[in-house]
């Protein structure tokens, strides 16, 4: 009995004892492999049953630990760490530092400094961080909390959905042709279908990680976010991310990543007819044996260089570089940007507007607000000025790199790690929209109809400002069904808005765009009717059935919290319709973003000195000069309206026939001639009045009865300019006709 | 808030009026202007009251002055017109002393150093052309309109032919005829001249 006892307390012990030594050994087997930094291997460890014999709060922690460095689903690291906080004294000291470390990724500031601070204490200051890192690490979270109580509500920043980003890594953005084309690298393997990780598995499996990454090319079409395409630039197996693309999507650089030293580095690549062409490693001046993978940009044409390089000489870390471009493939040797820029941290990713004085470029220097920030500089002479945190919501607590725009336009994107609500798993690209009140552009849209005999007819429209500048681009006609047209100005002009149909113009319209218009709408109906003439139809009239006009201003709405929405509503719209309907690409929308940023004209005025010459002249043409007002004529009223001459018009005569013998003029024909002469003073016609003549001068009575004519027009105050005596020579005799025809000439308009 | 928005084509005859009064006072009191900075200036206007037709642009991407003779403006007609474009279309100015150096041209400026004869022929060499949408203007040229010139500049003001203008194709804003000194409504072929 006693044996047998003995026997099962022997069994007991050593089944303990197994089990202990088996605990053990899969304890230190995974504080091996995360010591290893394999936290994929660690976590599927965890996740086995035997693990769970593990107290608690050591393999929560563990947990944490490979969550925080997981591919997808860092936040997750959260639950773990909180849940063994109780017990964090029994945890090494790194714990306070992952959980500063997630705090000041998620933007709590206060509560990372908080477990800076205690990290430092549970240290003693021998922790694997150093005291000079972390007190870095707390100032960034101070200036974390300054920046985020500046922000700047109407900066909108979203990450690009999925597919255009995933689980993988996808940075270094570079806008292609507009906002709307975009190139970019993504670490997803290709020819893989699957980009997001199940949230049981937050990691890639050995078959799905990522080898390197490659290009890719995405375009929005509408708010929609296409499929990306991968670019082939590179053979198989060799990675690549661009840097930089030329405003003309014709000029790249790309950095190309292998172990080869001669081979990884800066390389250029241009476009032919839609084709990339061979990517060429740039000079060893600018490929040094150092690193240049952190960012690169050309300005003034290709002309000049600026990249990221870590080369001994400069102020620490990884600098800004300059160089000129010597020869088609040769450049200067790179000078140092200086410490306006540079400082002892990186400054990496600059990218140069294209108005050659605004550099963006990213740093983990202090003013960041954790991992690198993106900093804006401008030219100040010939020297640059101070920089400026980009600040809240555009930078974040974790990287943010490569910022690139297309200068005048709203739309940004830059790359980040931030753990923000909305990423989607490492590297993310994101956009921003800039606050949309600030650009000058305002929408004019109604309703042109015009009806000819209950039948709509087409209308296009043709607008000046009062610089006499014509405006093509933006201006959409009316629908020939609704009427409905839509065009694109700048606000402070005035417009005239001239309006043709069938080949004629038939109204002109002046508007008035204040600044801080939001909307100006306009409709106008009018038709078109015969003009009859003596019981023939002489042409066409346009009448105008009705008009009304409308103006929102944005002070009308602000105040309001509709304003952003609707007002970004609007330049939306204006961007779906300019990217629908504009057939002429990138060309054209460069000149609307060149019209967008003018503040005013950039060329040369017209000599001021005679403008008040050519005023006098002007306005003695609109209301005649006072000295000569009383000797001129009169032609009608003011709002005349303007008759379509058409071929009606040319075609359009009348036989005044007389009895032979007979040169005055019966009542009837007087008739006929005080509604010529009506109708000839409306519409600023001349009347001409012909008959057969020979060369023998022989015309019969013909001649008298025109003169008989003439002097009953003038009676009726006709102005002799409108009407003329016009004989047609004939060869042969000619027979007393008794008949003068009369025609009409249009000699001007209103 | 929906704000009503006027659009005013024509100024009430009154207000127009004084104000035209009020621009013509400081010409009046400085007097600056000399003779050809005047013409210039009407050159310029005459361009905006006149249209051509879409055809006369076709292979034109300026609004193209000749000056024919010698040129009584000198660097006044250039300082006038630059950078004041009309309907879009910056000045050119070309100078010659035959009608084939300033061929292309939309207006056409004939100084008063040719005879009564040679007007003549110049007009009927522009003319002569299918197409011709040529806008002349002699100065102070005795007799131009009436040989078939579209605007005479004179003393007074000028003379108009709309019979030219209409031959020429184009179309003159009644403001032209409203301060044509005199009109004229034939064109030199007529037997007009010759009396019938």
């Amino acid at each position: 009995m006693n044996l047998k006892r003995l026997i099962l307390l022997l069994l007991c012990y050593v089944c303990n004892f197994w089990s202990l030594q088996a605990q053990s050994l899969q304890q230190t087997e995974i504080q091996q492999l995360i010591d290893r930094q394999e936290y994929r291997q660690a976590y599927l460890k965890l996740s086995e049953e035997e693990s769970k014999s593990i107290a608690s709060p050591l393999r929560y922690y563990w947990t944490g630990v490979c969550f925080f460095h997981a591919d997808a689903f860092r936040y997750k690291a959260q639950f773990y760490f909180d849940y063994c906080k109780p017990d964090a004294g029994q945890l090494p000291s790194l714990y306070y530092y992952y959980q500063a470390r997630l705090s000041h990724l998620k933007e709590d500031f206060l509560k990372a400094i908080n477990y800076y601070n205690e990290y430092l204490e549970a240290s003693a200051g021998q922790g694997k961080i150093g005291f000079k890192e972390i007190s870095r690490q707390i100032k960034m979270c101070e200036y974390g909390l300054k920046l985020t109580t500046k922000k700047t509500s109407s900066i909108q920043v979203s990450a690009l959905p999925v597919p255009v980003n995933s689980s993988y890594d996808e940075r270094h953005p570079v806008l292609y042709r507009s906002s709307q084309e975009v190139l970019y690298a993504s670490a997803r393997r290709k020819n893989q279908v699957e980009y997001i990780l199940d949230e049981s598995m937050p990691f890639w499996s050995d078959t799905q990680k990522s080898e390197g990454s490659n290009i890719y090319f995405t375009k929005r079409k509408d708010t929609q976010w296409g499929y990306p395409f991968l670019q082939k630039l590179m053979k198989d197996g060799e990675y690549s991310y661009p840097l930089y693309l030329s405003s003309d999507g014709k000029q790249m650089l790309l950095y190309v990543a292998s172990n080869s030293q001669n081979k990884r580095g800066i390389y250029e690549v241009f476009n032919h007819k839609g084709k990339w062409g061979k990517p060429y490693r740039l000079p060893e001046v600018i490929n040094s044996s150092y690193q240049e993978d952190m960012g690169a940009c050309l300005a003034l044409n290709g002309q000049v260089i600026y990249f990221a390089s870590n080369r001994p000489g400069g102020y620490g870390g990884y600098d800004l570089y300059k160089a000129y471009r010597v020869g088609e493939r040769e450049w200067s040797t790179p000078q140092n940007v200086g410490p306006q820029i540079n400082g002892i941290a990186d400054e990496t990713y600059p990218f140069l507007v294209s108005d050659n004085k605004t550099m963006y470029f990213s740093s983990d220097r202090e003013g960041s607000m954790g991992g690198r920030d993106i900093f804006v500089i401008e030219k100040e002479g010939a020297s640059w000025g101070e920089e400026k945190n980009l600040g809240f919501p555009i930078n974040s607590a974790g990287n943010d790199d490569q910022y690139t725009l297309i200068r005048g336009q709203k739309t940004a994107l830059w790359a980040s790690d931030r753990l923000r609500s909305g990423h989607i798993g490492g590297f993310d690209i994101y956009t921003s929209f800039t606050p949309s009140k600030r650009i000058k552009r305002a929408m004019v849209s109604g309703e042109i109809l015009l009806k000819k005999y209950e039948k709509n007819v087409p209308v296009t429209l043709k607008v000046t400002d009062n610089l006499n500048q014509s405006y093509e681009h933006y201006i959409y006609n009316p629908d020939i069904v609704t009427g409905k047209f839509f065009m694109i100005l700048m606000p402070k002009r005035n417009y005239t808005i001239q309006f043709f149909a069938e080949g004629k113009e038939i109204q002109t319209t002046k508007i008035n765009l204040p600044e801080g218009l939001f909307h100006y709408e306009l409709i106008q109906h009018f038709s078109i009717q015969p003009v009859d003439l003596l019981g023939m139809t002489v042409g066409a009239m346009v009448k105008q059935d009705s008009v009304s006009y409308q103006t929102l201003m944005l002070d009308d709405i602000q105040g309001k919290s509709i304003d952003d929405i609707r007002y970004d509503g609007l330049l939306q719209l204006m961007e779906e319709i300019v990217e629908r309907v504009d057939k002429e690409g990138f060309m054209s929308l460069n000149q609307l973003d060149e019209l967008v940023i003018k503040e005013e004209p950039e060329e040369e005025g017209p000599d001021s000195y005679y403008t008040p010459l050519i005023d006098v002249i002007s306005q003695a043409f609109h209301e005649m000069a006072p000295d000569k007002l009383l000797t001129l004529h009169k032609l009608g009223g003011e709002k005349q309206e303007q008759l379509m001459v058409d071929h009606q018009l040319k075609r359009w005569k009348y036989d005044l026939l007389f009895e032979k013998g007979s040169t005055s003029l019966s009542d009837s024909q007087k008739e006929y001639l005080q509604q010529l002469a009506k109708f000839s003073k409306e519409h600023l016609l001349m009347l001409e009045f012909s008959w057969l003549k020979n060369s023998k001068r022989f015309d019969g009575d013909n001649r008298k009865r025109v003169a008989n004519i003439e002097a009953y027009l003038s009676s009726l105050d006709l102005p002799d300019y409108q009407y003329r005596a016009a004989p047609v020579m004939v060869e042969g005799p000619v027979e007393d006709q008794a008949t003068v025809t009369v025609k009409l000439i249009q000699i001007a308009t209103n | 808030m929906i704000a009503q928005q006027h659009i005013s084509n024509s100024f009430s005859n009154l207000r127009t009026y004084l104000l035209g009064c009020c621009l013509l006072l400081p010409l009046v009191g400085q007097a600056q202007y000399t003779e050809y900075e005047r013409k210039a200036g009407m050159i310029y206007t005459f361009g905006r009251l006149v249209t051509w037709p879409e055809h006369a642009w076709k292979e034109a991407d300026h609004l193209v002055l000749g000056i024919l003779g010698d040129d009584p403006f000198g660097q006044v007609i250039d300082d006038v017109l630059k950078n004041r474009p009309i309907k879009g279309k910056t000045w050119e100015i070309r100078r010659g002393r035959a009608v084939e150096e300033v061929r292309g041209a939309h207006i056409i400026f004939v100084s008063n150093a040719y005879s009564k004869q040679e007007v003549k022929e110049i007009l009927r060499q522009i003319y002569s052309r299918r197409n011709a949408m040529v806008l002349t203007i002699g100065d102070q040229i005795d007799r131009f309109c009436e040989i078939g010139g579209v605007i005479n500049l004179t003393e007074n003001l000028y003379t108009l032919n709309v019979m030219a203008a209409n031959r020429a194709q184009l179309t003159i804003n009644v403001n032209l005829l409203r301060l044509a000194s005199d009109i004229i409504p034939y064109d030199p072929d007529d037997s007009y001249e010759n009396g019938y």
